[in-house]
């Protein structure tokens, strides 16, 4: 599974499950909300509860104001008091119905009701008692049948003595004469009060009213004065009356003030009750409330739990997941490094076995040939011409190991230079003709005259030719080898180069055709067939055409021969004259070799190239030359006594720092690989002995590159 | 078989300069000279250093012309000169030093006229 649909599939489950955790919370919110919501709802009984209090207290208060005044607008407010309360009552009643304290309201029902019906009572006892008094003084006056008495002012006057001290201090009245100056009208007074005194033998008169308050009539105040004698008689029925009066009213004043107790009380035990049941349930709710909210929370919790322990696994899982694609990474990066450090290893070892068995060959070659030289018998000259022909094959191989190891290595790269493939052409006919000859062969070249000269590798085309066309003089035992160049196409200064290396030999079965360029497989595959070889040559060619663009195919009949064809594109170069004469060089050069010959022979070629050349002798000269002058390029032997041309350029760039444009070109009969040498250096590698075409090419192509 | 010593080689380096290419071929020679004369006196006193450089010196020269014997025998005292002595040639190897040496002389008048 790739890490992609890991990480989309691990985040959707962990989003999931977080959206269902989150879903889930919020439901449960709601439902907790609401449930506490209901469980609050109670607080209206309390409220109600409440107002009924308050409006008893009003209602109380409005009584007592009745009572004490008995005015209007007190009875009124007492009425809508009660109206209000029974409304509320009733409210409660209908809250309550159903529930634990329904009775509890129903009592305080009938309680108010027992409560209003006593201040009724009380409260037509005090109307009842005043009119009683009212009506018992107007019917005193009454029955006394005297119109004088009924005079407006008399009435009020003893209306409100009467009923100011009637119940708590009798009143006995005394009428006394005028104290007047009217002496015969005092006289008469007098006399009306002596026949009174007569007629009431035991007067108790407390009080004493001025005959001038009522009247000035003798006769009106006796008749007052009879009166309030019988009204005292009256009055203390009344009084009487009053007494037992008082006591009723006492009684109920009592009883209602109990009742009013009583309502408080059951007011204050339903209250308490309502509390109580409410405390309960709303305990109860929050209980449940609670449980359900630990059952939601543990839901929740879990769900995350699980969201967060599956987000961590999933993290994990992707950093091991990253970890061990890092690990496998790095091992594979390892692995490809030990694989590359092996190949070079490789390429190195066989780069190194090459060259240290090719040194002892040459030298058993160079034997061979002093001994060719001093011998004299056939016989001998046979032996070393074979020793000679064996040792040759075998440097042959050991260049082709060489080859192959740096090709594959890719130390190997093609170094373009101009050169003419004609002229290339041309000089590996005249070596291989030699060959052809040697076999009896017809060796034909058929070249087109307008093929342009180009750039590309001189050495890897003359190597192309040189292997197909040894290969088909190896193979073909008569008949002719023919070798034909061609400029397939030409596009602006592109030239696709056609070569096509034509035999008569005895073809190759095409059961081999696919494995003729694999290498070794040539020569294990022909072994019967054709002569023995590395199997690499045209493995080796095959390579040096693909590495420069180019492809190569080969069309063989068995018995009829074979034609290798390959097509190189090449970039044609601008002047397509002949190479001396197109090679113009400038800048200055420095020529570093201890062989004073050689030393001149380069300098002065080079000079007639047009370089500004400058020599020295030794590694140190040069060094010094280098510190004075800046030149653009130095050709140095590597092998200069004490001090090697290596560690010239070394000490220089020491010295100077990498960023200089010296370029140096080492020039040396040991193999000297440019992958040896610091790969900052700017400085390329020349076999001696030098060729003028292959130094020139080479500064060509450095200018170019640095250009 | 004896070399085919040309000196093509140096001839393209000095194009048509005729006077140089005499030049460089007779400083080839009298330096050559001075070089065997040192190489076979430090084969005779066994002197490999000095073997090793005075042939490795000679070695440039030899590839140039395609001296071909000269420079593997010389390859060999470049890279092996104590060889010589454990297989016993050293008188023999001198002889033929010389004798290749000669060749290069004699070729190298032909050219020079």
């Amino acid at each position: 599974m790739s890490r992609t649909i890991k990480v989309i599939s691990g985040f959707s489950i962990v989003l999931v499950l977080i959206i269902s955790a989150i879903w889930f919370a919020g439901r449960e919110h709601m439902r907790l909300k609401k449930e506490l919501g209901s469980i609050y709802t109670s607080d209206d009984k309390f409220e109600l509860l409440g107002t009924i209090s308050t409006q008893l207290g009003q209602y109380e208060k409005y009584v007592a104001q009745y009572l004490n005044s008995l005015r209007k607008k007190d009875m009124k407010a007492i009425r809508q008091a009660s109206d209000s309360i029974n409304i509320n009552i009733t409210t409660l009643k209908k809250i309550s119905e159903n529930t634990s304290y329904q009775p509890y309201a129903d009592t305080i029902e009938i309680l108010f009701r027992d409560f209003s019906s006593l201040t009724q009572d009380l409260i037509t006892l005090k109307q009842q008692k005043d009119t009683t008094i009212e009506e018992r003084i107007m019917a005193m006056v009454s029955q006394t049948g005297d119109s004088i008495l009924n005079d407006s002012s008399v009435l009020n006057l003893i209306h409100n003595k009467y009923t100011a001290t009637l119940i708590e201090k009798p009143v006995y009245i005394k009428v006394e004469p005028t104290k007047t100056s009217n002496r015969k009208k005092k006289k008469q007074e007098e006399d009306i009060l002596d026949s009174l005194m007569k007629a009431n033998s035991e007067p108790t008169v407390t009080e004493v009213y001025e005959a001038e308050t009522f009247s000035t009539d003798s006769i009106l105040l006796a008749k007052i004065d009879s009166l309030f004698t019988q009204m005292n008689e009256e009055l203390l029925v009344i009084k009487m009356q009053s007494e037992e009066y008082r006591k009723k009213v006492l009684v109920r004043e009592t009883y209602l003030a109990m009742k009013r107790e009583e309502v408080f009380e059951k007011m204050n035990t339903l209250v308490a009750q309502v509390r109580k049941d409410e405390q309960i349930k709303l305990d109860a709710g929050i209980d449940s409330a609670y449980n359900k909210s630990e059952n939601a929370m543990q839901a929740l919790f879990w769900l995350l739990a699980v969201a967060s322990v599956l987000g961590i696994i999933f993290v994990i899982g992707l950093v091991f997941d990253i970890s061990r694609s890092h690990y496998y990474q790095q091992q594979l990066k390892k692995e490809k490094q030990k694989a590359e450090t092996l190949a070079d290893a490789r390429a190195g070892f066989l780069s190194h076995m090459s060259h240290e068995v090719r040194t002892p060959l040459n030298a058993i070659l160079g034997f061979t040939k002093l001994l060719e030289a001093s011998s004299a018998t056939s016989q001998r000259q046979d032996y070393i011409s074979r020793i000679k022909g064996a040792g040759g094959h075998l440097l042959a191989l050991v260049n082709n190991v060489l080859n192959f190891s740096r090709l594959k290595s890719g130390h190997l790269k093609p170094a373009p230079v101009v050169f003419s493939p004609l002229d290339a052409a041309e000089e590996v006919y005249e070596v291989m003709d030699v060959l052809a000859v040697s076999k009896e062969l017809y060796l034909e070249m058929d070249v087109d005259s307008s093929i342009p000269n180009v750039r590309g590798d001189v050495l890897w085309f003359k190597q192309i030719l040189y292997n197909l066309i040894g290969n088909a003089i190896k193979y073909t035992e008569s008949g002719r080898v023919k070798i034909r160049l061609t400029a397939k196409t030409m596009q602006g200064n592109l030239c696709m180069l056609r070569g096509e290396i034509s035999d008569t030999g005895p073809g190759i079965p095409s059961h081999l055709k696919e494995k003729i360029f694999v290498p070794f497989e040539a020569a294990d595959s022909m072994q019967g067939i054709v002569q023995s070889g590395t199997g690499l040559g045209l493995s080796i060619t095959h390579d040096m055409i693909c590495l420069q663009g180019g492809e190569i195919r080969l069309a063989s009949q068995e018995g009829a021969g074979t034609t290798f064809i390959f097509d190189i594109p090449y970039t044609v170069a601008a002047d397509t004259g002949k190479m001396s004469e197109i090679q113009r060089l400038s800048g200055k050069c420095l020529v570093v070799d201890d062989d004073y010959a050689s030393r001149m022979l380069i300098a002065e070629f080079l000079s007639a190239q047009g370089m500004n050349v400058l020599q020295a002798a030794s590694a140190e000269a040069g060094y010094q030359i280098l510190l004075e002058e800046e030149v653009d390029i130095v050709i140095c032997d590597e092998h200069l006594g004490k001090m090697k041309g290596t560690d010239m350029i070394a000490r220089f760039y020491r010295w100077n720092g990498l960023s200089s444009r010296t370029h140096f070109v080492i020039s040396s009969a040991e193999l000297i690989q440019r992958e040896e040498l610091p790969e900052a250096w700017k400085v390329s590698v020349l076999p001696k002995p030098l060729q003028p075409e292959a130094l020139l090419a080479h500064i060509s192509s450095i200018f170019m590159q640095y250009a | 078989m004896p070399d085919t010593i040309q000196f093509d080689t140096i001839e393209k380096f000095c194009g048509d300069n005729r006077e140089l290419f005499r030049k460089v071929i007779a400083t080839y020679l009298d330096t050559g000279r001075e070089d065997i004369r040192e190489l076979l006196q430090a084969i005779q006193n066994e002197n490999w250093p000095g073997v090793r450089e005075k042939s490795h010196k000679l070695l440039g020269f030899a590839s140039m012309i395609g001296a071909e014997s000269f420079e593997n025998m010389l390859r060999i005292l470049d890279r092996a000169p104590e060889e010589l002595e454990k297989a016993g040639i050293n008188g023999k190897i001198t002889g033929d030093i010389e004798i290749l040496w000669n060749e290069i002389e004699s070729a190298a008048g032909l050219v020079l006229g």
